[in-house]
């Protein structure tokens, strides 16, 4: 509490980064001789989650925004591309689940990841760690369970 | 940010999808209005602008070594580009002619 009114009043970069740190897995100090293991915490697998969610963002989700988005309206898919009867059977496949349930869940935590950071190093909000936190990766683990209870679903 | 959105419309697909064919056919109607074609349209040029930086960042950080060279950064990138033809090539073919 105390360090937070402290970077509320005055936000200065160390302080900054002692926060953000504190979420970061830490080297032991120089000087021990005891080892230590550190609990490095999730912050590594939201950073893979991040990092893999970045790359299903630039390669294939242009393909799909361009195709749904814009070539259905536009009228320039073949007639019967999107019938239901042909897309549910595709949806059908555990494969094509599979791929789908990645194709919706990575760029959520990518988001949620990268929205963290923005609120607390962007915006300068420097308290509510914890209420981020659980908003932003809430939300993504919320969207991933959603995507695979609805194609459980189909 | 706007890849969210997307995983939004994509979920809100799948669920209208799940719910038969009326509740499917109600969705691709919403797909057709001027909303969803300028938010669609929104999307899509920001994550084109996220692939190119998504791209020029991956060719800083990435260093590929075959024996004692390096692959230069014009080939990773190269090979990027590839990459992304190549998975836009394979979605089309699944939404259009598969």
């Amino acid at each position: 509490m105390e360090r937070q009114d402290v970077a509320d009043a005055e936000p200065r970069l160390g302080d900054v980064l002692d926060e953000s740190e504190r979420w970061e897995p830490r080297p032991p100090r120089r000087g021990r001789r005891v080892f230590i293991v550190y609990l490095p915490g999730l912050e590594p697998i939201f950073w893979a989650l991040f990092s893999a969610g970045g790359f299903v963002a630039a390669i294939l989700i242009p393909a799909h925004v361009a195709i749904l988005g814009i070539a259905w309206a536009a009228g320039w898919l073949p007639i019967g591309a999107l019938s239901y009867g042909r897309v549910h059977h595709l949806v059908h496949n555990p494969l094509i689940k599979l791929y789908l349930s990645a194709l919706i869940s990575l760029p959520l935590y990518h988001w949620a990841h990268r929205f963290r950071f923005a609120i607390h190093h962007q915006f300068g909000i420097h308290g509510w760690k914890r209420l981020v936190s659980v908003a932003t990766y809430g939300t993504a683990v919320a969207g991933t369970v959603l995507a695979v209870w609805v194609l459980l679903r189909i | 940010m706007f890849a969210a959105a997307f995983s939004v419309i994509m979920l809100l697909f799948l669920f209208a999808l799940s719910r038969g064919p009326g509740a499917y056919r109600s969705f691709l109607r919403w797909l057709d209005t001027p909303w969803s074609i300028a938010l669609c349209t929104i999307i899509l040029v920001a994550v084109l602008y996220h692939t190119g930086t998504w791209f020029r960042l991956t060719t800083r950080i990435l260093s590929i070594r075959l024996g004692r060279r390096t692959v230069s950064r014009g080939a990773v990138a190269a090979a990027l580009v590839l990459a992304w033809i190549a998975a836009s090539a394979v979605v089309a073919y699944f939404h259009i002619w598969f």
